[in-house]
């Protein structure tokens, strides 16, 4: 049975529950089994707000984790809360200006609010280059099916860079992984 | 008339529970007289009561009536309400159980403005149970539960209605049921929220605890001593009491207020309460 | 296939099934139900109220149902435990309506709003008196559309309240579900009255199932309702006799219900350990189920889809062939004494019961069943 438990992790606002359907959506395209447990409320508006996801071949039979194997972390109060759970095999994803990783933790360190910004001009799509990110590691779901996803849950106006962002987010990852990209904390 | 008060009771219900000399039969009478001139017959009417001496009554009376728990007579009524909008909906309460532990929706629904006619009975105890202390029971009565005297104050229902929006506001006694009809002919009149209080009197328990006489010498108690007679309505005989008659201190009867702001159904736009054209 | 939550799949469910009236008061985790209702419900013709609490809440159902509507509410354990004065009025008065209860953590505020099935017992004897109990437990998404359905259906069919109750789990996760909604055919509608219109209606006279055929309010048959015992007519009465007698017929016309929503067996034919769990708990228990097989252990489910009220033969004759029987709950142990008291002596009774806001896992239960089962599990 191959299962994997992805936290996508931020504060609010930052579009992580759209992240998550748009992550579960590719899956089921893809597929797979694959449930969502979200924060609401205070917790859901605070600085470390987090939506869980797990993917699978088989139904998933407990949508619940206390620890994922994918930790993505758009903010430092959800890095600083989330990451000391970690197991030493699990993949920690995290913003390069948002989130400061301090030794002996490590993490992919990638660039997504300041290329959303930068390059896409929309600050507001670094989730979905986190979620391309995100795609490669889970190595269960084409990055074309991810696009789609993105692009059917996007916001009005948005269905165009969604694809792109998600495809951008991709390609850092993988440079990151092929070592082309400088990630300032070593990988895992 | 379109039928008489006698025809529109269950007299298969019959003897009914309450005790000689209690008021809640005159406002009960009041009630079917009223009902009696405006109906043939009560198949679009329906009484809905929580618990308590007066809320007994409604099923002493011909139509669709409900019985409900202590306290939330309102609630089902608003909800049988929303669903059948057609019908009219009277609610009969009491001080404990419109007041007490129903409070809460008797604001809420005042506040609604739903078009419901709540009518509730004072007789400034929980005569059901016993006798003991309301929230309607004024300072230093005796009841079974303030052996020495009430100390807490008590509420005035009607200024309680109409702070909370109820957009008619009315009060009569026992003592005078044809000043009494005519706050009912109008509240059932009236389109909203229609609050009615009515005063009436415990003989077995409110009475004779504060030594207040029988039935009769407790309904005199009632009478205004020099006032007006009422506020806002036809003009009625004054009943001045006669040499020695003990006499409460009494609020006002009539209409206390009366305004005409949207009913919630009409907020709803639910059939036969579309929006006015503005 | 789409993805969605369990609370929208109640208010789909809700709709589906032709709800027309939703009294609410909000509270986590339920409170999405009222929020896709307010806006949905209207658009379906129906009225959405926000009532001022919880017994406001079901005393507006209750109202528009004796108004004829299909009406409902949601709410969570405190919420819940408010409803149980008239839950057991509608129960008495033979009032349909459906209650939600999403579960979280208590006694009292609790943990806000971590999941829990600690509910199960306080909608079996939450309210006063020797009440009649009806309850339902879905363990998914899809599941809560069906049950809400047939909830209203059932409520309907046997004038009486329904609880569906799911713990937090349930109502938030989402997961990719292809809801079916009922077909006309698939609604079961409110026995007719008997009698002409008028009054002195015999709105309680009992048909063949044993439910009063009572008709709406305002269609012309004038007859009393009230949470007194009563006779056929509605009228009060004290009469012992008359008291053990409806007492007696509201229990026996509930009985089919397990027969209409049958327990869920999986590998559960030749298994000597069984797990009996419901709603979020047993999908990590089907999951253990496939891992104790893979190790060679005989291992099957029981989940009973209605926890109230039990088919105790049924549930004894299902269960003959176990050895060991683990309850896993969420909670210290509720619905275990149902199970112990419906099997022999003979057969090991198990509680697994977990507190505190966390979800049962499937390693918890392998754990457990390694500890009772030494032998066969440690051996492969």
């Amino acid at each position: 049975m191959w299962r994997k438990e992805i936290r996508l992790a931020g504060s609010g606002g930052q579009g992580l529950g759209l992240a998550a359907m748009v992550l579960a959506d590719a899956a089921l395209q893809a597929g797979l089994y694959a449930t969502i447990m979200q924060s609401y409320g205070p917790e859901a508006r605070g600085g470390a707000s987090r939506a869980d996801v797990t993917l699978s071949d088989q139904p998933v039979a407990n949508p619940w984790f206390a620890a994922p194997q994918v930790l993505l972390a758009l903010s430092q109060k959800a890095w600083d809360r989330f990451s000391p759970k970690l197991e030493a095999q699990a993949v920690a994803i995290v913003d390069r200006d948002r989130v400061r990783v301090a030794a002996p933790q490590s993490a992919w360190v990638l660039p997504f609010e300041r290329t959303a910004r930068l390059e896409l001009r929309e600050k507001i799509v670094a989730n979905m280059l986190a979620l391309g990110a995100v795609g490669v590691v889970l190595e269960r779901i084409p990055c074309a099916v991810l696009q789609e996803a993105a692009q059917r849950r996007a916001p009005k106006g948005f269905s165009g860079v969604n694809r792109i962002a998600v495809a951008r987010g991709w390609e850092l990852m993988a440079m990151a992984q092929g070592g082309t990209l400088h990630a300032e904390s070593v990988g895992p | 008339m379109t039928t008489t008060a006698k025809a529109l009771l269950r007299r298969e219900m019959m003897p009914h529970i309450l005790c000689p000399g209690c008021g809640h039969g005159i406002v009960m009478n009041t009630m079917l007289r009223v009902l009696a001139r405006r109906y043939d017959n009560l198949n679009n009417v329906a009484l809905v009561a929580g618990i308590g001496c007066s809320s007994r009554i409604v099923g002493y009376i011909d139509a669709n009536t409900l019985h409900t728990t202590h306290g939330r007579a309102l609630t089902f009524a608003s909800g049988l309400k929303l669903a059948r909008p057609e019908l009219k909906v009277i609610v009969v309460t009491g001080d404990g159980d419109g007041l007490g532990i129903g409070g809460n929706h008797l604001i809420h629904a005042a506040r609604r403005n739903i078009d419901l006619t709540c009518i509730l009975f004072n007789n400034e105890t929980y005569g059901m149970t016993g006798g003991q202390l309301a929230p309607t029971t004024v300072r230093e009565a005796f009841t079974t539960t303030s052996p020495a005297g009430n100390t807490e104050p008590h509420f005035d229902a009607a200024a309680l209605a109409t702070a909370a929006g109820a957009s008619f506001v009315g009060r009569g006694q026992a003592f005078r049921p044809d000043a009494l009809e005519e706050v009912l002919e109008r509240a059932l009149d009236h389109r909203g929220f229609s609050f009615v209080e009515v005063m009436t009197d415990c003989t077995e328990y409110f009475g004779r605890k504060n030594s207040l006489g029988g039935g009769s010498d407790l309904l005199f108690t009632q009478s205004r001593s020099d006032e007006e007679v009422s506020r806002d309505l036809s003009e009625w005989p004054s009943l001045r009491p006669g040499e020695g008659w003990q006499v409460r201190e009494t609020q006002p009867i009539g209409v206390l207020s009366e305004d005409s702001r949207p009913a919630f159904e009409e907020s709803l736009g639910l059939p036969g309460y579309k929006r006015k054209e503005t | 296939m789409e993805l969605i939550q369990g609370n929208e799949a109640c208010a789909r469910g809700a709709l589906a099934a032709g709800l027309k009236f939703f009294g609410g008061y909000p509270i986590s985790p339920s409170s999405e139900i009222a929020e896709i209702l307010s806006s949905r419900l209207p658009r379906a013709g129906g009225v959405f109220v926000q009532m001022e609490d919880e017994m406001a809440s079901l005393g507006s159902v209750i109202g528009a149902s004796l108004g004829g509507l299909r009406a409902m509410t949601a709410t969570s354990g405190p919420g819940f435990t408010l409803m149980q004065e008239h839950l057991g009025y509608a129960s008495l008065a033979e009032i349909p309506c459906v209650v939600i209860d999403v579960m979280r953590v208590g006694p009292s505020t609790g943990v806000p709003t971590a999941p829990s099935q600690g509910d199960v017992m306080q909608a079996r004897w939450g309210s006063h008196g020797d009440r009649a109990a009806l309850a339902l437990a879905p363990a998914s998404v899809a599941e809560v559309y069906d049950l809400t359905v047939q909830a209203f259906n059932i409520a309907d069919r046997l004038r009486a309240p329904v609880v569906v109750m799911f713990d937090e789990v349930i109502g938030h996760m989402r997961e990719g579900v292809e809801l079916v909604p009922p077909r006309p055919e698939d609604i079961w509608r409110r026995p007719d009255p008997v009698g002409p219109p008028g009054s002195g209606h015999r709105a309680y006279a009992p048909n063949e199932e044993g439910v009063a055929q009572m008709p709406r309010f305002g269609d012309g048959y004038r007859f009393h309702v009230t949470g007194l015992f009563h006779d056929e007519r509605g009228y009060p009465s004290t009469n012992a006799e008359l008291v053990r007698q409806t007492l007696e017929r509201l229990e026996r016309k509930l009985a089919p219900v397990p027969f209409w929503l049958p327990p869920e067996k999986y590998r559960l034919g030749d298994a000597s350990f069984v797990f009996v769990a419901y709603g979020a708990v047993s999908r990590v228990a089907r999951e253990a189920v496939d891992r104790l097989r893979e190790e060679g252990v005989a291992a099957g489910l029981y989940r009973p889809r209605v926890l109230w009220p039990v088919a105790d033969a049924q549930l004894r004759e299902d269960l003959a062939g176990a050895e060991t029987v683990v309850v896993a709950e969420l909670n210290r142990g509720q619905w275990v004494d149902v199970v112990a008291r419906a099997l022999p002596r003979s057969i090991r009774i198990v509680s697994h019961g977990k507190s505190g806001g966390e979800p049962v896992t499937t390693d918890e239960l392998l754990a457990a069943a390694a500890d009772l089962q030494p032998r066969s599990v440690k051996s492969s």
